[in-house]
């Protein structure tokens, strides 16, 4: 498979005409494939909550096949209709500086988006785009989710190049009014190889899985099914020779031999679980390599469906390294690379996440992209032992009172004294939460750690604060000691009970090298 | 673009800094207080006022135990309207803000006390609100709206509108202000 840019992708001759010389495109045919799949999407997202009831009229259909053959065949035709207009009337203009999307079939989409406003540039292959080469070019705006544009059913080479054409654009164009400060930029060549920073391998991905667990996802999904699947189970393990319920009858067993069952029956739904998890990780990150061309990081992934994310250097907010207990015992780190997240809903699109790569390839990733940076070498401050005392006295406190009076009342004696498991496990949270913050700077980063038993880092430079708060309560102005908030475009982050001279320190600095630096945050 | 001519509200000349500590903080508006104060009374009255109604009305009779409640209603309401009018005077006079030549900062709070710095450089757009009430009195609320998301909107309430429009004016043409915005 070639993902990689063909160097000498062809200049499209369009983009130096005016808006009055240029032409309405349709895009390949291949594209009603692509909305047939987006309608039927819409219908399955729609009707969700009818499955259930149709599983249970499952067996009326069986006796009656035609109504169903009938139902079906008219979804289907009314899909390909759609799809066959939704393409139709989905035009496309590029001209020199802007391009022009017209959609719609019934309520008519008109857009353009000059290629300066372009935030992020994703190129995406569904699976059944892969044998003809075509993909969708995604083109971002920083404003809202609808002014996004989507050029389906490109061929490869010409959105390379249109995609090569619109960075090489915002890249002269951002860097004109900068050419009076500091950083002097070489002209950009126009074919400049591709830089290989990571790449990550299936034993890597499986890891992943192991270690982050997204199966809840999917689990969430087959919530309706729970019951069949059930019967089902049972059904086929009784054919295996397997009586779970007779398993589980304290009348037939003895309580020990059903205390080994069930850890083990655990045992192997968590194996279930994991290997589905590793799935989902293969599914999304297989074949994930981060390249960097000249100021941009782009991302490819995926087993079905290709993903090519985009992002410019000088977009990035701040770098994260988050390592749950899991990650600390594999020792592992997941990377990401924040920008700005306009729409919190998308902000997992928006990131540039490199899954659980060794502590070493983390250091590398974040010395490429911040080369000054000393995360490896600052020493952390810790926040003060008030902070426990807060969650503990403010929280924890009247919760582990009140809990198991009230069940001690009510003579659930067992339950009073079992209330306190989960309870010392909150309150060892709390002290962990406290344990792991900490906070450091230097010239021009800002380092936060933070965590309960995993722990996470941040990195950011302080040029990049888009607001930052200062919080003191009466208690805290007495001990000396304040919160500080920092608001960065890509979220905000916190420091509770920090030195009130450093916390002070910090602001000012931060505030000073924003005003004093003049650097563009974006 | 000169922000010195359009509005010279700086705390110290030149590059030399100010700490955000010794900011000289400028209250809100004095009408302000006084229209907040208004709005809380007018509410409690108006609850009240239906309550006693209701109570009084002869059309319909009351069963024993809600005549009960309204009683006790009847002195609770207006203790709690007291209560609320004192906290807010009280949380009105702690609000203030103040102008540096790059930052505004709004600090609020009475035990709990909140500091906002916003950077000019980082708004990205600016609004000037009144509701009704408000444009009576010719007061004014200043939205200043930067990349840290709607959460994070930095917000001035009860400024004398003439001194809205001022600081607005100095935010727009601050040098480096919404340089950003032909980028998007």
């Amino acid at each position: 498979m070639n993902n990689f840019n063909e160097p000498g992708a062809a200049p499209i001759a369009e983009l130096n005409q005016t808006v009055s010389q240029a032409q309405w495109h349709r895009v390949s045919p291949i594209a009603i494939l692509y909305f047939a799949v987006a309608v039927l999407r819409f219908f399955v997202g729609q009707f969700v909550y009818l499955i259930p009831p149709f599983i249970l009229l499952f067996n009326r259909i069986k006796e009656n096949p035609g109504l169903a053959i009938g139902l079906l065949s008219g979804l289907l035709l009314l899909t390909i209709t759609v799809a066959v207009l939704k393409y139709y009337y989905f035009q496309y203009r590029l001209s020199a500086g802007t391009v022009e999307i017209r959609s719609g079939v019934v309520s008519k989409k008109y857009l353009n988006l000059p290629f300066n406003r372009i935030q992020n540039i994703k190129l995406e292959q569904p699976l059944f785009y892969r044998p003809a080469d075509y993909v969708c070019l995604q083109l971002d705006t920083a404003g809202s989710v609808h002014q996004e544009a989507r050029l389906v059913a490109l061929g490869r080479p010409f959105a390379e190049s249109l995609k090569q054409h619109i960075l090489d654009l915002r890249q002269t164009d951002t860097t004109a009014p900068d050419n009076t400060s500091v950083e002097p930029v070489a002209p950009v060549k126009a074919s400049e190889a591709e830089q290989l920073l990571n790449q990550r391998s299936l034993a890597d991905l499986v890891i992943h899985g192991i270690s982050n667990n997204r199966v809840w996802l999917f689990l969430g999904l087959v919530a309706p099914f729970y019951n069949q699947l059930a019967d089902k189970v049972l059904q086929l393990l009784l054919q295996a020779g397997i009586d779970l319920p007779a398993m589980f009858d304290p009348t037939q067993q003895s309580w020990f031999v059903i205390g080994l069952y069930a850890v083990s029956l655990t045992m192997f739904i968590m194996l279930l679980l994991t290997l589905f998890s590793i799935l989902g990780s293969v599914l999304t990150y297989y074949g994930y390599t981060l390249h960097k061309k000249q100021d941009n990081y782009i991302r490819r992934s995926g087993l079905l469906t290709r993903h090519e994310v985009s992002m410019k250097l000088s977009r990035l907010q701040w770098v994260a390294l988050k390592r749950d207990w899991l990650d600390m015992l594999l020792g592992r780190v997941n990377l990401s690379f924040e920008q700005i997240n306009g729409q919190q809903q998308f902000s997992t699109e928006q990131k540039i996440m490199v899954p659980s790569v060794t502590p070493a390839e983390a250091a590398t990733l974040l010395d490429d992209a911040y080369p000054d940076n000393q995360l490896h070498q600052v020493t952390f401050n810790p926040v003060s032992k008030r902070f426990i005392w807060r969650y503990l006295l403010l929280y924890w406190l009247p919760a582990g009172v009140v809990v198991p009076l009230l069940l001690w009342l009510q003579q659930q004696q067992t339950l009073a004294i079992l209330s306190s498991v989960p309870l010392a496990f909150w309150a060892l949270l709390i002290v962990m939460r406290w344990y792991r913050y900490g906070y450091a700077q230097d010239n021009d980063y800002c380092y936060i750690r933070r965590g309960y038993f995993g722990v996470d880092y941040y990195c950011f430079a302080k040029y990049k604060l888009q607001q930052v708060q200062f919080k003191q309560s009466w208690l805290m102005r007495r001990a000396g000691l304040c919160s500080v908030k920092l608001v960065m475009a890509s979220g905000a982050l916190e420091i509770p009970f920090m030195a009130e001279a450093d916390g002070r320190a910090l602001l000012e600095q931060g505030l000073y090298q924003l005003e004093r630096s003049n650097k563009a945050w974006m | 673009m000169n922000a010195e001519g359009a509005f010279s509200n700086k705390q110290l000349p030149g590059e030399q800094l100010t700490p955000l500590q010794a900011l000289q903080p400028e209250p809100l508006a004095r009408r302000y207080r006084l229209l907040r104060q208004g709005v809380n009374a007018g509410f409690f009255s108006v609850v009240w006022l239906l309550l006693l109604g209701a109570r009084l009305q002869p059309w319909w009779e009351q069963p024993p135990h809600l005549l009960q409640i309204t009683a006790h209603a009847l002195w609770v309401i207006p203790l709690l309207g007291l209560l609320r009018a004192v906290y807010c005077w009280q949380a009105d006079t702690h609000k203030s803000f103040a102008l540096r030549e790059h930052d505004i900062s709004y600090s609020s709070g009475i035990f709990f006390r909140k500091m906002i710095t916003q950077p000019v450089v980082r708004v990205q757009h600016i609004e000037l609100k009144q509701g009704p009430l408000e444009r009576k009195t010719s007061l004014a609320r200043l939205q200043l709206f930067s990349a840290g998301g709607a959460l994070h909107t930095f917000e001035i309430p009860g400024l004398d509108l003439t001194q809205a429009q001022q600081i607005r004016q100095f935010v727009l043409q601050h040098k480096d202000a919404l340089q950003d915005e032909q980028l998007q």
